[in-house]
C-alpha cells in the first residue's frame, strides 16, 4: 500500500513550476483547448459568414453548406452564434472570477488576519452580502436594470466573492497560528510582508481552485440568470441563452440544445483541469518538500 | 381551417349538384343506409335527433355514426363537440335500427358517463376567487368552476344565461325603451353549496360590495353609474341607471355574486381577507376541496347542482406548473388531461404526442407593439405608419406563430359584430415606409444604415432613429417575433433593440410615467367591443389606460356615444369610424390574435374552447371515458 | 461555547437590519407598483389602483414605508400579501417547509456522495480512477442545472416513466406519505444536489492532498498506522474543515437558491414563490421572503463557524 501519496515524493529536485505543469497531462490539454477557445472567440469574424444576429426564415433548417450546424428557430446561423456566444461567455467567466478573487482574498486576508473589529466589521459585510441569496437578488436588480453584458458582469462578480473571502478567511485564521508565522511576528516583521509573503502564498492553492471554480459557476450562473430571462439579452448570444432557448425544442432539435450545453461542459471542465495542474505545480509546500 | 372548411363545402355541394347518384351510392350497399343531411340555421344535434328518432338524447348516436363514417368519406364533417355544428355542414344520419342498436351496447361510445378525474394545468396560480379582485384570468377560470355569475358568455362570443333565466333585451323586456333599467329574472332551483337558497338579496349585495370604499375592488367604472338596485321579490333584480352604459353586460358576465349569508356585516378589511375568496361556497357545479400553495387546487361535483345530472365530472384538480417544458412531459404522460394555452410554436409537440388532441381557436385578444406616440420620435403619424409598413404581419403570422394565429389590424376582432373590415391594413411595403420616413425628415446621410433626423419636428438633427422595445422575458417566441420585426426595420433604416424588463416594470412604464419608446404585449379584449380604455384621451377623461397617450376628439365623441347606448347598429356605426380614424394614426401596432391552443387527452370529451378566454366555461359537461 | 453563540446571535441583529436596507431599498426602486400588473386588463380602473395604492400607503415616503414596516416586523406582523390578500406568514409557512424538505435531501446527497468521492480522487491521484472521479465531478459542475433536470424528466419520466414529471405529491394519495413524498423529491433533491457534490468532492480533496503532505501525518505513518485508519482517523477529520463552512453556508443559501430546480420540477418552494412575488410586486411576501432566507443563512453561518471551532481547537474562539 506504500506509495499512495506517490506525488509527494515524485517532485523531481530543482523543477519549475512550468516542469511540473507540463507533465500533468489534462492540464496542458486544457490549456491547449481554452487556448483554442480563446482564439476562435477573438477571431469570430474570420470564421464565418454571419452575423449571428442576423435573421431568416429559413427556421430550424438542419446542416447544409451554408449552415455547418444548422439553423436556430429565428433561422440564425448556428455555428455563428455559438462562436459569438463564446465570447460574451468567456468574458462573463473570465471576468466574474477575476473581480471575485481580487475582492475575495483582500477582504478574506484582511479580516482573517486582523481578527477582532476589522474582522467584525468586515465578517458583517460579508454575511449581509452572503445572506441575500444571490439568484433572486440578481432577478430583482435586473427587474429594472437593463441587463446586458456589464451587468451580468458586475452583478455577478459583485455578489460571489464572499465565498472566497471566507475561505480565504478560515486558511487566514489557521495558518496565523502557525509556528512560522508566530515566528516571523516575533522578529518583528510588518503585518503587511507576513501577509504578503508568508501567509498568501500558502493560500494560493485554495485561491486556484476558488477561480477555477468561479470561472465554471459565472458561466453556469449566467446560464441560470437566462433561464429565468434575466441573463445577457437576446438577440445578444451567450451560450446560456442559447442553451435555454433551444431547450423548449429538446424532443424535436435536441442538436441545438447539445452544442451549447456541451461548450459550456467543455470549457468548464477544461478549466478545471488547467486549474488542478497549477495547483499541483504552485503548491509551495510540495517546493518545500523539494529543496 | 376556415378555407379549408370552404373549400370542403363547395366540393360537396358540387358533389351533391352534380352527381347525386354517386353521393347515396357511396355508403356500401350490405350496410344499413342512413341518411346524409346538411345543417340548417337553428339546427342543434338535439332536435335533429327528436325529429328523425323521437329521442331528444338520441344525439350521441349521430355524433358516434357520423364520425365513424367522416373517417372514410371526406365529404362528411367531423363533429367534434355536439354543441358546435355549423350552418351548412354535411353529416350522416344513422337509421332508427342504427340509433337504438347503438344505446343497446355495453357502453355505448360517445356518451356522456359520470365519475372520474380531470387534470387541468397551467404555468399559472390563482391569486382570489372573484374577478372584481383580480386581473389572472386564471383566478376567473378556477373561481368559475366553483361560483357562477348571471349570465356569461359561450364559445359563440353571445351571452347565456347562468343563473338568470334570460339574458336582458329589449325584445324580451328586460332592457327598458331607454336603455337605463335592466331587469334580471333569477333562477329559483339554485343553492349555495351550504343548502342557503340564492335570492336577488345575493346579487344586490354583490353590487353593494363592488361599491363599498376601501375594498380591493379593482374597478367600480360602469357599476357607478346605477342610480339603484332594486328587488321587487326574491329572484327579479333590478338595476336602474343614471346614464346608459352599453358594456354593462359584460361587466355582468365578469362577476360571480356573492353569498350575502357569509359575507354580510364586514368591514372592507375583513372583507378583503376573507377566507371566501380562497375557499369559495359557492353555486357552481363544483365545490372547493383544497388549495395546496403552489402545486394544486381540487374541487369536487356538486351533488345539488342545479342542472340535473351535471357535471359528469366527479372531480377537477388544477395543477400548477411553471416550466412550459415539465407540463408538455406531464401531457404526455398524462399527468395533465388538459393543458391550457400552449405557445404556438410548441403546437407541433403536441401534434406529435399519440395520446392528446391540440384544439386550436383564434381569440380575440391581439398581440402589439405600443408606441409612445407623445415620445418626439414618434409624434408624427407618418413615423408610426412607416414602422407599420416596414414589417411583414403575414409573414409572422404564418411563420412565427407557426399560422396558428391570423395577422391582427386593430383592437376589435373580426369576430365580433362591431368589427370594420375597411379600416387600413398595414401590409408590408419597404419603399412606402421609406418614402414616409423620408417625408418627415429621417435620412441616413452619415451612411451608417441608420436614418438620422434632419429637419424632423421636435427632434434635434443628426438623432439617429434609434430605440428600444420592451418585453417581457420567459416567452422566446416573442424574442423571435421581435428579432424578425427588428430586422426588417433595419433594413428600411430604423434601428430597435430588444429591452427585457418584467410586466411590473413594462406597464410601470407606460402607466403612470408614461416614459417608453416601445412596448410588445397583448392586451385583455372582451366581447364587448368596447375601446375606450385604449384611446379615450388621458387627460380629459382621466383615463390612464390609455398608455400610448392617443388622443383625437373626434374618436373621444365616437367612443363616447358608442358606450352610452345599447342600440347595437348606433354602436355599430360609432365604433366603425373610430377604427377607421385609428387605423390611419397608427397608435400601436398591430401584429395577430393571440390563439387559444390547447392539449386535450383523447380520454377526455366535452371541452369547448371559447374566444372570451374561459376555458373551463363548460367544465360542468367534460366528462371521461 | 455558549458566549460565543450569544455573540454571534447578537450580531445576526445589525446583519438583517442591514439586509431589511438594502432590499427594501432595491425593491422599491423598481418601476411599477404592486398594481402594474393590472395594467394589461380593459376592466380595470386605473384611478380606483391608485386609490388602492393610497390606502396601502404606497404613495408614502420610503422612510416612512420602511419605518411601517419595520415596526410591524418587530411585533410579528408580517403584513397582508397584496396578491393573495392573506397573512404573509400563512403565504411563506406553506411554502417553507417543502423548500426545507427539498434542500435537506439534497444536502444528505451531496454529502453522503461527495466525501469519499474526493478522498478517492485525492488518493488515488495521478491514476486512471482518479482522472475517471474527476472527471464525473467536473461534469457535475459544469451542467446547467436547468438542462439536467429537463434532461433528467425528458429521460426518467417521459420516456421511461419512472419518476413523476414533477410537483410534491401524487393525486391520489390522501394526506402525507412519506414513500410518495420521497419518490417525488428524488430527482428534483439529485438535481440540486449534483453541483455541491462536484464543488464538495473538490475540496475534500484539495484538503486532503494538503493534510496528507503534512508532517504529522507522515509521522503517523512512520508509526506504521495503516493506511485506511491514517485517511479517516487523521486526513479526514482536517479535511472536513472547509466542507463544514460549505454546507453552513450552502443550507441557507439554497432555501431560496433552489427556485430553478423548484419551477423545472414545479415543486412549490420558496424559490418560485419569491419569483411570482416579484414579478407581480407583492412587497411584503418579497421582504419576508427575503428576511427569512437572510434568517437562514445566518443560522447556517453560525453553524458552521462554531462547528469549526469545535473540529479545529487551533483556531482562538475568543
Amino acid at each position: 500500500m506504500q506509495g499512495m501519496v506517490q506525488p509527494i515524493t515524485q517532485v523531481r529536485q530543482g523543477e519549475s513550476a512550468w516542469q511540473r505543469f507540463r507533465r500533468n497531462k489534462l492540464a496542458v490539454i486544457g490549456l491547449i483547448v481554452l487556448v483554442l477557445m480563446l482564439s476562435a472567440a477573438i477571431g469570430a469574424s474570420f470564421l464565418t459568414d454571419y452575423a449571428p444576429d442576423e435573421v431568416s426564415y429559413d427556421f430550424l433548417a438542419p446542416p447544409s453548406k451554408q449552415h455547418p450546424l444548422g439553423t436556430d428557430d429565428v433561422g440564425r446561423d448556428e455555428l455563428s452564434r455559438l462562436i459569438y456566444a463564446s465570447r460574451i461567455s468567456l468574458t462573463v467567466g473570465i471576468c466574474v472570477s477575476t473581480i471575485t478573487v481580487i475582492i475575495g482574498v483582500l477582504v478574506g486576508s484582511l479580516a482573517g488576519f486582523y481578527s477582532g473589529r476589522t474582522d467584525a466589521w468586515l465578517s458583517g459585510g460579508i454575511n449581509v452580502l452572503l445572506s441575500i441569496p444571490l439568484i433572486p437578488l440578481a432577478m430583482v436588480l435586473g427587474a429594472f436594470l437593463k441587463t446586458n453584458l456589464l451587468f451580468v458582469v458586475l452583478i455577478l462578480g459583485f455578489l460571489s466573492w464572499t465565498g472566497v473571502a471566507r475561505i480565504i478567511r478560515a486558511e487566514f485564521l489557521s495558518l496565523k497560528e502557525r509556528e512560522f508565522i508566530t515566528a516571523a511576528r516575533l522578529i518583528g516583521m510588518h503585518d503587511m510582508r507576513i501577509i504578503i509573503r508568508h501567509i498568501l502564498p500558502n493560500t494560493f492553492p485554495s485561491i486556484i481552485v476558488a477561480a477555477t471554480l468561479q470561472v465554471a459557476a459565472a458561466i453556469l450562473a449566467e446560464s441560470a440568470l437566462s433561464y429565468l430571462g434575466f441573463g445577457i439579452q437576446p438577440p445578444t448570444a451567450s451560450w446560456g441563452n442559447m442553451l435555454q432557448n433551444a431547450q423548449r425544442f429538446f424532443r424535436v432539435y435536441p442538436m441545438l440544445a447539445i452544442y451549447p450545453g456541451v461548450l459550456i461542459s467543455l470549457t468548464v471542465i477544461n478549466i478545471n483541469f488547467v486549474g488542478d495542474g497549477l495547483r499541483d505545480a504552485l503548491d509551495p509546500r510540495l517546493k518545500h518538500t523539494s529543496t | 381551417m376556415s378555407k379549408r372548411l370552404f373549400s370542403a363545402l363547395v366540393l360537396t355541394a358540387l358533389v351533391f349538384t352534380l352527381f347525386p347518384a354517386t353521393g347515396l351510392a357511396a355508403p356500401p350497399a350490405q350496410e344499413p343506409a342512413g341518411t346524409i343531411y346538411t345543417i340548417q340555421k337553428d339546427d342543434w344535434l338535439s332536435k335533429i335527433a327528436e325529429k328523425e328518432y323521437g329521442n331528444v338524447t338520441a344525439y350521441p348516436a349521430i355524433v358516434y355514426y357520423n364520425n365513424a363514417k367522416a373517417e372514410t368519406d371526406d365529404t362528411l364533417t367531423h363533429i367534434f363537440h355536439p354543441d358546435r355544428i355549423e350552418v351548412g355542414w354535411s353529416i350522416y344520419l344513422p337509421t332508427p335500427e342504427e340509433a337504438s342498436a347503438f344505446f343497446e351496447m355495453e357502453t355505448p361510445v360517445g356518451v356522456p358517463k359520470s365519475g372520474g378525474r380531470v387534470v387541468v394545468a397551467h404555468t399559472q396560480e390563482p391569486d382570489r376567487f372573484w374577478p372584481p379582485l383580480t386581473g389572472l384570468t386564471v383566478s376567473y377560470e378556477v373561481g368559475g368552476l366553483m361560483n357562477l355569475p348571471l349570465i356569461e358568455v359561450n364559445d359563440r362570443n353571445e351571452y347565456q344565461p347562468v343563473l338568470a333565466t334570460e339574458v336582458p333585451t329589449t325584445r324580451n323586456g328586460g332592457l327598458s325603451e331607454d336603455s337605463l333599467t335592466w331587469t334580471f329574472r333569477l333562477r329559483d332551483d339554485v343553492t349555495w353549496h351550504d343548502g342557503q337558497p340564492f335570492t336577488a338579496a345575493d346579487v344586490k349585495f354583490t353590487y353593494e360590495m363592488i361599491m363599498m370604499e376601501g375594498t380591493d375592488v379593482l374597478s367600480k367604472v360602469g357599476w357607478d353609474s346605477i342610480e339603484a338596485c332594486e328587488t321587487p321579490d326574491d329572484y327579479t333584480v333590478v338595476f336602474k341607471f343614471t346614464e346608459v352604459d352599453a358594456p354593462f353586460l359584460m361587466r355582468v358576465s365578469n362577476t360571480p355574486i356573492l353569498p350575502e349569508h357569509i359575507l354580510a356585516g364586514l368591514t372592507a378589511e375583513e372583507f378583503n381577507a376573507h377566507e371566501w375568496f380562497r375557499k369559495p361556497v359557492g353555486t357552481g357545479p363544483f365545490v372547493f376541496k383544497e388549495w395546496v400553495s403552489g402545486d394544486h387546487i381540487t374541487v369536487v361535483k356538486n351533488p345539488n347542482y342545479f342542472i340535473q345530472g351535471l357535471p359528469y365530472l366527479d372531480e377537477i384538480v388544477w395543477r400548477v406548473v411553471p416550466d412550459a417544458n415539465t407540463l408538455l412531459n406531464m401531457t404526455e404522460t398524462g399527468e395533465v388531461d388538459v393543458q391550457l394555452r400552449i405557445q404556438n410554436d410548441l403546437a407541433e409537440l403536441v401534434d406529435s404526442m399519440d395520446n392528446v388532441e391540440r384544439v386550436t381557436t383564434q381569440s380575440i385578444i391581439p398581440w402589439l407593439i405600443w408606441i409612445n406616440n407623445n415620445h418626439p420620435l414618434f409624434k408624427d403619424a407618418r413615423t408610426r405608419q412607416a414602422l407599420a409598413y416596414g414589417f411583414d404581419k403575414e409573414i409572422i403570422a404564418d411563420k412565427v406563430f407557426r399560422g396558428l394565429s391570423e395577422a391582427a389590424d386593430g383592437a376589435i376582432s373580426p369576430q365580433l359584430w362591431a368589427y370594420n373590415p375597411n379600416i387600413v391594413q398595414y401590409r408590408y411595403d419597404p419603399e412606402k415606409a421609406k418614402a414616409l420616413l423620408e417625408e418627415v425628415g429621417w435620412r441616413d446621410e452619415d451612411g451608417d444604415g441608420i436614418r438620422e433626423a434632419h429637419g424632423v419636428d421636435g427632434v434635434a438633427d443628426g438623432t439617429p432613429l434609434k430605440f428600444e422595445t420592451a418585453n417581457i422575458p420567459g416567452e422566446q417566441i416573442r424574442v423571435q417575433l421581435l428579432s424578425l420585426v427588428h430586422a426588417q426595420w433595419k433594413e428600411i433604416g430604423i434601428q430597435a433593440e430588444i429591452n427585457l424588463v418584467d410586466v411590473g416594470t413594462m406597464f410601470g412604464r407606460m402607466h403612470p410615467n408614461n416614459d417608453f419608446e416601445t412596448s410588445y404585449s397583448y392586451i385583455g379584449r372582451y366581447v364587448d367591443p368596447n375601446i375606450g380604455d385604449l384611446y379615450l384621451d388621458r387627460d380629459r377623461f382621466n383615463n390612464r389606460n390609455n398608455y400610448v397617450g392617443y388622443s383625437n376628439p373626434r374618436v373621444d365623441e365616437l367612443v363616447v356615444a358608442s358606450q352610452q347606448t345599447a342600440d347595437r347598429e348606433k354602436r355599430r356605426e360609432y365604433l366603425w369610424e373610430a377604427q377607421q380614424i385609428i387605423s390611419e394614426a397608427v397608435p400601436q401596432l398591430f401584429i395577430a390574435w393571440r390563439a387559444n391552443n390547447t392539449a386535450v387527452n383523447k380520454r377526455v370529451h366535452g371541452y369547448l374552447p371559447t374566444p372570451a378566454y374561459n376555458e373551463m366555461w363548460n367544465a360542468a359537461e367534460w366528462w371521461v371515458e | 461555547m455558549t458566549k460565543l453563540l450569544a455573540r454571534r446571535l447578537l450580531q445576526a441583529i445589525p446583519t438583517l437590519w442591514a439586509v431589511s436596507m438594502i432590499m427594501f431599498g432595491i425593491i422599491h426602486l423598481a418601476p411599477g407598483g404592486p398594481l402594474a400588473i393590472y395594467a394589461s386588463d380593459p376592466n380595470v380602473d386605473q384611478n380606483e389602483l391608485e386609490r388602492i395604492e393610497r390606502r396601502l400607503g404606497l404613495n408614502d415616503p420610503l422612510p416612512v414605508q420602511y419605518a411601517k414596516w419595520l415596526k410591524g416586523m418587530l411585533i410579528g406582523d408580517w403584513g397582508i400579501s397584496y396578491k393573495f390578500g392573506r397573512k404573509v406568514s400563512d403565504v411563506l409557512g406553506e411554502r417553507i417547509w417543502p423548500s426545507v424538505q427539498l434542500v435537506g435531501a439534497s444536502l444528505i446527497i451531496a454529502l453522503v456522495l461527495s466525501v469519499p468521492f474526493g478522498i478517492f480522487s485525492a488518493v488515488y491521484r495521478n491514476r486512471f480512477l482518479q482522472y475517471l472521479a474527476n472527471a464525473v465531478a467536473m461534469l457535475g459542475v459544469s451542467i446547467p442545472t436547468f438542462w439536467l433536470g429537463m434532461v433528467i424528466l425528458l429521460y426518467f419520466s417521459a420516456k421511461i416513466r419512472i419518476i413523476p414529471s414533477g410537483g410534491m405529491a401524487s393525486l391520489d394519495v390522501e394526506g402525507f406519505s412519506l414513500w410518495d413524498r420521497l419518490y417525488h423529491l428524488i430527482a428534483p433533491a439529485c438535481v440540486l444536489a449534483t453541483l455541491n457534490i462536484a464543488a464538495w468532492s473538490r475540496y475534500v480533496r484539495s484538503s486532503m492532498l494538503e493534510v496528507i503532505g503534512e508532517d504529522y501525518i507522515r509521522t503517523a505513518r512512520s508509526k506504521g498506522l495503516t493506511e485506511a485508519r491514517l485517511i479517516y482517523r487523521h486526513a479526514l477529520k482536517n479535511a472536513l474543515l472547509p466542507l463544514i463552512t460549505l454546507i453552513g453556508l450552502q443550507g441557507g443559501q439554497l432555501i431560496g437558491g433552489a427556485m430553478i430546480t423548484e419551477v423545472v420540477f414545479a415543486w412549490p418552494g420558496m424559490g418560485r414563490l419569491l419569483a411570482e412575488s416579484l414579478s407581480g410586486r407583492d412587497y411584503p411576501v418579497l421582504m419576508a421572503s427575503f428576511m427569512l432566507m437572510s434568517a437562514l443563512v445566518i443560522l447556517g453561518n453560525i453553524a458552521a463557524d462554531i462547528s469549526y471551532g469545535i473540529i479545529d481547537p487551533r483556531i482562538r474562539l475568543s
